[in-house]
């Protein structure tokens, strides 16, 4: 009878102790809930990308498109890069890379083209000046050894009497028109063929304004 | 030849022209085909109804003067020979081409006076020719296959079914919002 009755209290001796662990489990892990650490996946921030922006300017006759893209290289350097298309190479190769300050900008004139597509010219702005450079359309080096010619520096040599004031666009091929001012800047100066393939300017009768 | 240059001019094979070409406003409503010419600023507009549909620049008469007034297209040539001047302007140039020859009461069909493509210069903005409108290719052939009368073979004449549309060429124009724009001759 003894055995019997102990055998029956170690019975509930277990259980007590079983429940009182149970509970003191349960509400340890509870109070450690809210310490528990979380692993979040970090983003790195995103580099800013430079925007390219891109101008597309068809020759007369559509054969050929010149495409002018630029990108900000710093807050006030921007790089103009030049593609004429379709091209021999894939993927194309700039024709021409600059890079100016601002406030200077370079720009397509509607005129860019010479009648055959052998030759474009580019203006580079400042407000009211602009200088101009001509370029073949192969990229090939002109005879003197230069990739490109600019208008402004030649014809100021051989004519100093007058100030360019517009190159406007072809009158031939190889023929670009130029306006004049005279020393006296309010009066218009004359009319001027620059070839292209001959560095050479010529005087002309009438007035192309 | 122009102004004493040799210019070779491009190869037109009217067999490879296709039919069906874009055609300017075809996205836009319907409405009245107009061509304006502003002889201050050499450009031309085509309007629909009151929607411009092409806005670009032109070279008009240098050596001739281009004639002001309203005038209607009565022929179309995909593409023909001009030639005339004399001495130092004399020219003679082969496969002009998207030609539109337009007239009125006082200035007759003989006198030849037209819209064209010009390969030969690019000087557009500029006066640059002996009378005609020149433009460049790309913008006369758009032009040259919007305007009526709908172009039906290499050469189309204007009919009284089917007139041609109706040109103003200005010595200056004033532009007005959502209207056809005044025209001063």
């Amino acid at each position: 009878m003894f055995r019997a009755t102990h055998k029956k209290y170690i019975g509930i001796y277990i259980c007590i102790i079983l429940l009182v662990g149970g509970a003191f489990l349960y509400f340890f892990n509870k109070k450690n809930e809210s310490v528990v650490s979380v692993r979040i996946p970090v983003r790195p921030t995103p580099t800013p990308i430079a925007q390219i922006n891109e101008k597309s300017w068809p020759s007369p006759d559509g054969k050929k498109t010149l495409v002018m893209k630029t990108k900000k290289s710093s807050p006030n350097m921007m790089t103009y890069s030049f593609f004429v298309t379709p091209s021999a190479s894939a993927p194309a190769k700039p024709l021409l890379v600059k890079t100016l300050q601002t406030p200077f900008i370079m720009t397509i004139p509607f005129n860019a083209w010479s009648p055959d597509n052998q030759y474009f010219f580019l203006q580079e702005q400042n407000g009211t000046e602009k200088i101009t450079f001509v370029y073949k359309t192969s990229g090939q080096m002109f005879s003197d050894g230069q990739y490109a010619h600019n208008v402004n520096m030649l014809f100021t040599e051989k004519e100093p009497k007058f100030f360019l004031e517009d190159v406007t666009g072809w009158a031939a091929p190889t023929l670009l028109i130029i306006n004049t001012k005279t020393v006296d800047p309010d009066k218009s100066g004359p009319s001027f063929w620059f070839d292209v393939s001959k560095n050479s300017v010529t005087r002309l009768s009438t007035n192309f304004e | 030849m122009f102004q004493g240059h040799t210019v070779v001019p491009p190869i037109i094979n009217l067999a490879m022209d296709t039919q069906d070409s874009k055609v300017l406003g075809e996205t836009v409503p319907a409405g009245d085909k107009h061509i304006f010419v502003d002889l201050n600023t050499q450009t031309l507009y085509a309007f629909q109804g009151n929607t411009v549909i092409m806005n670009t620049l032109i070279s008009s008469g240098k050596w001739g003067r281009t004639p002001t007034g309203d005038f209607r297209i009565w022929s179309k040539l995909r593409s023909t020979r001009m030639s005339g001047g004399s001495g130092n302007d004399a020219y003679d140039l082969p496969n002009v081409p998207f030609v539109m020859f337009f007239y009125n009461e006082k200035v007759s069909k003989e006198r030849g006076f037209s819209f064209h493509g010009a390969y030969w210069h690019n000087n557009f903005g500029h006066a640059m020719s002996h009378g005609c409108v020149n433009m460049r290719t790309i913008d006369a052939e758009e032009l040259f296959n919007w305007a009526d009368p709908p172009t039906k073979n290499s050469t189309t004449y204007a009919t009284a079914e089917n007139s041609g549309t109706l040109v103003s060429i200005c010595s200056q124009l004033y532009m007005q919002p959502e209207s056809l724009p005044t025209c001063i001759e």
